[in-house]
This record gives C-alpha cells, sequence and structure tokens, in this order.
C-alpha cells in the first residue's frame, strides 16, 4: 500500500517540476533578464521532466501494443498531429503573440507562456511518444544487440541534448556534426546511432501484401512530417524556450525521418516479391490448421475434406482431389474433392492402368505434368475433363503406409513449379500423420469395444457357473473357478437328484471364445440328462453322443461326474478323459481315483462306452473328496515348472482341514504361491466336498 | 525356446514317418497341421508320428491328430504313435487315446503293425 503511494506521486513528479520551472520562468520574465548560468540550470530541470516522465509510458496501453499495422497506425498518426502542431505554433508563434492578433486581450506573458510553453510541451511529447513506438518496431523480432544499440541511441541523445545546452543556442542552432568539439562529436555519435538502428525493419516481413502496400503508400507522409519538424526546430522558438528539449525533438524527428525513409525504400524492395511471399505465408498457416485438425481427432471423412480443401488453397489449384487406395482389394477410391461437381466427381477416371495415381505407388515419387495434353499419364484425366492443364500428384504416406495420392489440377498449363511441389508434398506428409491418428484412434476404439464385449461375455458365463453352494445335511461343499482369460472352456456344477448330490467338473480343450461357446453347450446338455439318469456312465454316454455331434473335429471335453449319497456317504463316480478326483480318508494318505475313460468328443459312441467305467467308494465321516482341472496341476510359476499332482497330494497329505471352504483355499492360496508372477496359462477350476462328521 | 519342428521321412514302404520336436501348443499347431495335409493332399495315408523329441503338447495339439484320423482312416490308413515319453503318454493316457489310437514303442513296431493290417 505504501509502495503504491509512493509510485503514484512519483507520477506527479514531473508535473510538479514543470509547474516549479514555469514558475521561475514566470519570475524571470517580469525582471526581464535571464543569466546563462540559470538558463542551463532550468535546461537540466527540463531534462529531468523529459527523465522522469519515460517509466510513465507503461501507463498508457498504445505504447505496448504489439500489433505492426496498430503501431504503425499511431506513428504516422503521431507524426502528423506533432507536424501540425509544431508548424502553426512555429510558424505562427509571432502571428499569435502579436498585437492585433485574437490573443491580444491576453496579456503578453500570457501569450508567451501559454502559446510558448504548451506548444512546446506537446511537439516534445507527441514526438517522445513517437520515439516510444518506433521502439517496438525496431526491437521486432530484436537480437540482443538491437536492445543495446537502442539503449546506446538514447543515451547518445541525452548527452547530446545535455552539451547542445552547455554549448548554447548557437552552437545548436548552426553547429555540424563530426568535429572535434564536444558538440560535434555527440551530433555525429546520435547520427551514427540513429542510422545503426533504422536498418531494423525485421516487422516488415510480416505484413501481408495489402498491408506492405498501404504502409510503402503513407512514409512519404511520415517523411514529410518528421523533415520539416527537423529542419524547422533550429529557428523555432522551441530554441529559446530550451536548447535541450529542442535537442531531444531535433533527435527524435530526425531518427523517425531515417526509420521511415529506410523503411520505404525497405517495403519497395518488398513489394515485387509480396505476392509469392503472401502465399508461402498461407501455405504455412494452412499447414498449422492441418496440424490442429489432427489434434482435434477429426472423423476420418471430415479430415479428408478438411486436407482437400487446404491443398487446395495452399497451393492455389483449381480443382483438387484426394483418391484413397484401398490395399485389401488393390483399388483406389475418391476421399474428397474441391471445386468439382457431383457428375464430375462420379465421372473421375479412378485407378487407370497408366494413371497418375498407380505410378506414383509404383514409384514412390510426386508427379508434376505441367504439360498436361502430351503426359501419356494424364490422358485419362485429359479425357474427363479437357480444360485441365497442368497436374501435380503427391503420395500420401506415412511410415510404410501408403494412404493415398493428393491431387491438385489447373487449367494453365506450366502452372506448377518445384515451390508448390514441395508445399504439397509437406502438407501431404501432415495429411499422412493425420490419417495414421484416425487410424490408430479407430483401432483402439474397437479394442475398447471389444474388451467391454468381453467383460459381458465374462459376467454371462460366470453365470452359468453355481453362484451359491448347496446346502445339504451331511455334506459340506465349496467350488471355485476361474478363467485364465476373460472366458474359459472349464466347467462345474453342483446338482441334486433324488437326494443325491451331483459334482461335475469338465473341461473344453483349447481356452477362450471358442471353449466358452462349448462350455455353454456341455452345461445345457449336462442340465438336461442329469434328471434322467442315475449312473454317472450312463450320463457320460449320453452326453458324449450328444455333443460328439456338434463338437469341431479337433476339440474335445473332459468330464467327470460323481454321484454322491450323503446319508450312506457312498460315492458312484466316472471319468471321461478328465484328471482323476482325489480322496482323502480321515486319517489317511490322499488317494487319486483313477478309472478309464476316454474325453468326449474323441469317439462317435460305442468305443466310449466300452472304456469308460463306473467305479464306487465307500466314505467315511471327515473324509474329503478333492476335484479340480489340469489349470491347478499345470499352473506353472517364472520358471516354467507345474505345479503337478505330486504337490496336491503331498498339501493334503501333510494336514487337517476342518471344512471344504478351508481346504480350497488352501490350495488356492498354494497354486498362486507357485505361480508367483506368472501369468495363468490355463483356466482352474476346483471343488471340495466334505463327508460332516 | 517355444520352438517346433516336424521332420518328414519317407520309407520305402510307402509309409510316412513324421518326427516331432520341441513344444506342440496352440501356436505351433498349425506347424503339424500343414504337415498331416501334405500327406493327405499327396494321398499318404500311413503315417507314423514320432514322439521321441516332443517336449510339451497341449489340448490344441491334440486336436491335431482328431481333426485328420476320420479323413486318413476313411482312405484306408491309420496314424499310429510312436516312442512317446512318459510324460506325453501321461497327457494321451489320461484322455484316453490309447482306446482310439495305436501307441507303439518303435517306429518299427508300427511300421509292422502296418504291414500286418495290409495282410488282413
Amino acid at each position: 500500500m505504501k509502495l503504491k503511494l509512493w509510485k503514484k506521486a512519483f507520477y506527479f513528479l514531473p508535473a510538479l517540476l514543470f509547474l516549479m520551472i514555469t514558475g521561475l520562468d514566470l519570475l524571470l520574465f517580469f525582471v526581464g533578464f535571464m543569466p546563462e548560468v540559470v538558463r542551463i540550470l532550468r535546461d537540466f530541470f527540463l531534462l529531468s521532466v523529459i527523465l522522469l516522465l519515460i517509466p510513465l509510458q507503461q501507463l498508457f496501453p498504445i505504447f505496448k501494443e504489439k500489433k505492426i499495422t496498430l503501431i504503425l497506425r499511431n506513428i504516422i498518426l503521431l507524426s502528423v498531429i506533432a507536424w501540425a502542431v509544431f508548424t502553426v505554433s512555429t510558424g505562427h508563434y509571432h502571428t499569435l503573440v502579436a498585437t492585433g492578433s485574437i490573443f491580444t486581450k491576453l496579456s503578453a506573458f500570457a501569450r508567451n507562456f501559454l502559446i510558448g510553453t504548451l506548444s512546446a510541451v506537446l511537439v516534445l511529447l507527441l514526438n517522445l511518444s513517437i520515439f516510444a513506438l518506433l521502439k517496438n518496431l525496431v526491437l521486432y523480432k530484436s537480437k540482443p544487440s538491437t536492445l543495446r544499440n537502442f539503449r546506446l541511441l538514447l543515451i547518445a541523445i541525452l548527452i547530446f541534448a545535455v552539451i547542445s545546452s552547455w554549448s548554447g543556442v548557437e552552437t545548436f542552432r548552426f553547429g555540424t556534426p563530426f568535429t572535434a568539439t564536444p558538440f560535434g562529436l555527440s551530433y555525429g555519435a546520435v547520427l551514427l546511432l540513429i542510422f545503426i538502428n533504422a536498418t531494423r525493419t525485421a516487422w516488415i516481413s510480416f505484413l501481408n501484401r495489402g498491408q506492405k502496400w498501404r504502409t510503402f503508400m503513407l512514409t512519404p507522409v511520415v517523411i514529410f512530417c518528421s523533415t520539416s519538424v527537423m529542419y524547422g526546430i533550429r529557428d523555432s522558438f522551441i530554441v529559446e524556450y530550451s536548447v535541450v528539449w529542442a535537442a531531444l525533438i531535433a533527435s527524435f524527428s530526425a531518427f523517425l525521418f531515417a526509420y521511415s525513409l529506410f523503411s520505404g525504400i525497405l517495403l519497395l524492395l518488398h513489394l515485387p516479391t509480396a505476392r509469392i511471399y503472401d502465399e508461402k505465408m498461407i501455405a504455412i498457416r494452412s499447414l498449422q490448421e492441418l496440424s490442429q485438425s489432427i489434434s482435434l481427432f477429426l472423423e476420418r471423412s471430415e479430415l479428408m475434406q478438411k486436407v482437400t480443401q487446404l491443398a487446395s488453397q495452399v497451393i492455389h489449384s483449381d480443382f483438387a482431389w484426394l483418391e484413397i487406395y484401398d490395399a485389401r482389394h488393390d483399388r483406389f477410391t475418391l476421399g474428397a474433392a474441391v471445386h468439382l461437381s457431383e457428375e464430375e466427381m462420379s465421372g473421375l477416371p479412378l485407378d487407370t492402368g497408366d494413371g497418375i495415381s498407380r505410378w506414383v505407388l509404383r514409384n514412390h515419387d510426386s508427379v508434376v505434368a505441367n504439360d498436361a495434353g502430351s503426359d501419356a499419364r494424364t490422358a485419362a484425366l485429359r479425357e474427363w475433363k479437357k480444360e485441365i492443364g497442368a497436374v501435380l500428384a503427391v503420395e500420401v504416406r506415412s511410415n510404410d503406409r501408403f494412404y493415398g495420392v493428393l491431387f491438385s489440377a489447373n487449367t494453365s498449363m506450366y502452372s506448377f513449379d518445384q515451390f508448390d511441389r514441395d508445399m504439397l508434398q509437406s502438407f501431404a506428409d501432415q495429411a499422412a500423420i493425420a490419417f495414421q491418428n484416425a487410424h490408430l484412434l479407430a483401432e483402439s476404439l474397437e479394442k475398447e469395444r471389444l474388451t467391454q464385449e468381453l467383460r459381458i461375455a465374462r459376467e454371462a458365463q460366470q453365470k452359468l457357473l453355481p453362484r451359491t453352494m448347496p446346502r445339504i445335511p451331511g455334506v459340506d461343499v465349496a467350488g471355485f473357478s476361474i478363467p485364465a482369460q476373460e472366458v474359459g472352456g472349464d466347467y462345474f456344477d453342483l446338482k441334486m437328484s433324488d437326494d443325491k448330490l451331483v459334482v461335475i467338473i469338465g473341461d473344453v480343450s483349447g481356452k477362450g471364445t471358442a471353449a466358452a461357446f462349448y462350455m455353454a453347450e456341455v452345461k445345457g446338455i449336462i442340465d438336461c440328462l442329469v434328471d434322467m439318469h442315475d449312473s454317472p456312465a450312463e450320463l457320460l454316454a449320453r452326453a458324449n453322443r450328444v455333443l460328439y455331434r456338434g463338437l469341431e473335429k479337433n476339440m474335445f471335453v473332459t468330464l467327470l461326474c460323481a454321484y454322491i449319497d450323503p446319508v450312506e456317504r457312498s460315492v458312484t463316480f466316472s471319468r471321461a478323459g478328465h484328471s482323476p478326483m482325489i480322496w482323502c480318508p480321515k486319517g489317511q494318505a490322499p488317494r487319486l481315483m483313477d478309472s478309464k475313460g476316454i474325453a468326449l468328443g474323441l469317439d462317435s459312441g460305442r468305443i466310449f462306452e466300452q472304456n469308460t467305467e463306473e467305479k464306487c467308494l465307500r466314505a467315511g465321516a471327515g473324509d474329503f473328496l478333492v476335484f479340480y482341472t489340469d489349470g491347478l496341476t499345470e499352473a506353472r510359476n517364472p520358471q516354467q515348472q507345474e505345479f503337478q499332482e505330486k504337490k496336491l497330494l503331498s498339501i493334503l497329505a501333510n494336514r487337517t482341514f476342518i471344512t471344504a471352504g478351508e481346504l480350497q483355499d488352501h490350495i488356492i492360496a498354494a497354486a498362486k504361491e507357485h505361480m508367483h508372477i506368472a501369468p495363468m496359462h490355463d483356466d482352474f477350476t476346483l471343488v471340495v466336498v466334505k463327508f460332516e462328521e | 525356446m517355444n520352438g517346433f519342428e516336424v521332420a518328414q521321412h519317407n520309407s520305402e514302404d510307402g509309409i510316412t514317418i513324421l518326427r516331432l520336436k520341441g513344444f506342440l501348443d496352440a501356436h505351433t499347431a498349425g506347424d503339424l497341421e500343414a504337415a498331416l495335409q501334405k500327406c493327405i493332399d499327396e494321398k499318404k495315408f500311413r503315417i507314423v508320428v514320432n514322439f521321441e523329441e516332443l517336449n510339451y503338447i497341449s489340448s490344441a495339439g491334440l486336436g491335431v491328430f482328431m481333426g485328420f484320423i476320420e479323413d486318413v482312416r476313411e482312405n484306408g490308413g491309420d496314424i499310429k504313435m510312436t516312442s512317446m515319453t512318459e510324460k506325453i503318454f501321461h497327457v494321451f493316457d489320461l484322455l484316453g487315446f490309447p482306446a482310439l489310437y495305436d501307441i507303439l514303442k518303435t517306429d518299427d513296431e508300427a511300421v509292422e503293425r502296418f504291414a500286418q493290417t495290409e495282410k488282413e
């Protein structure tokens, strides 16, 4: 807060100082005598006013303007105003001050002070503003030396002003530069630095053709205005008012004169190439626009339209179109066109064997056919559109992927040059990146969609498995199944049939989606058959006959079916190619319950039935039955070693378990520990039954 | 590491011997399929598959034989399997293949078996 107050006070300082000087002037006016010492001292204070004014610039947005056209407009405007004020006040000073004018009624000192002081202040402020604006132009695209040179100029001007004051009015009026006096030397230094700074005109390049013309036409105005002030100042009343100010105004307007003269010359030199320069600028802007379109991920057809349209802008072509290459069918199709009617578009000769697009595809090069009439490759195009005089075609390719050919055609012959070809090529390169991006995006969207589909499939498959364990007096049951991928071919079910618990566990060969479909089929078949059979071997035999017809030749299904009587504790089971179940009698070693059997789908019926045994066992209270798929025994660790039956049997032998769930969790944990960080490579299913005590 | 090779060898009595080597799984099953298809295209229906140097077989590998056996047998031929390691035989045995396929100790036994069927 305090600081701000200080700042505000600082802004009023020049005004305060200026008022003091005016007070002094008043005093001296009445005394009618001004000693040289007082004049110099007064000049010194007036210079301070200027120095204090310089930081004030920040307050006005006009000095911060970065747009060249606006800076130029302001400079031109201010130079005209400065000239007008100067001319009116100097040319008519004496008339205004002389008796008989409209100001006669004012007293003499008011005339002198109001008009003299006021116009001096105005002219100086205007010139100071112009100088500040010129700084923006000089520093456009600046190098570090540019700012240094400009500061040197300002310092030289200030020194020149001080020396002028010191040297006196006469020296200022009639002195010449580059003489061996302080005045001559500082004068020379100012001229030299004006010359150096005036050559900094980088901004000209960034004007378009129209702007260059307009600015060029207006430079004579500025040159005239600045010359008038520069030459008029020596004989003007301002020198009488203050030599320092006069020196500043002279220097500032000299710089304006030199700068406008140089700019005018350079503008004149730029004018013949302005049109080409403009075309280049449009091309660069179009390229930029295309780059932006890429990041917007336009839809493919939109992208093609945009590319073609911008391409036609870039090289001013009468017609432009994009032929897209379809690698799968080895043919070209029309992607987009500009300046062509629907009828013309449908008649466009795409993919003629000896045409340009084939040539581009074969040679990986662009085509410039400036004399379309005598070029064999453009014969088909000429037939389609007689007025075509020149054709330019470039390939659209990115990372070995050929997207197509970008065409540009003109009615006038010899209208394409090397620049056009390079431009269209770099444009096509950008376009290729855009196509690649669009392609990648489409791919990732497709992937996303498939992931979503598989997630739904997984949920659907999970619903085919028992979600809650049946509560049956006499037995405790736990079941678990997890696919290696989103969906899998493992299957288990727990059903009740005539007071018996039927446990079915199975595995469709292979994994993933194909296996998942057959798993659903197996479940459907078993669901239908389970109520009609009370023998597991019969159930499997029937299921085999049904499945064999529907299954692919190279696929098979392993199944194990057990009918468990919870009261009698008897188990009748049959194994169709599946890993055998393990029986853990209480207090005894676990046993693999092997039996003869063939997987479903291998044989149409007879051999299957002859070879599939049915066995029976009588369990005791506290016994466990363990059913599993080979996803458990073949689970691999990072060293590719399998979990194996042996390990499973040793787990079962070395520990006693209380519930089916506890045993199941323990096996799952052991399998996970074994696999460590290795990926699951097969579906994994486990069912545990415990005869309660 | 998971490479797979099939070496074809034609014996004098018109029997084709395929020697399998490496890992036969879903990724390599195509190679065996191609080899068997070639035999059928060339009307060589008496085929012996030697498993001596096969380290691993997955269900996709097993499926390859099932896909061709019908075709081969209908044409009066057979696919006989020989020289399985214990581990590989266990896989075939668990699934009940021995009831449906001739699984023999050596190539000679297989050739002999073909000769016997011929006589009958």
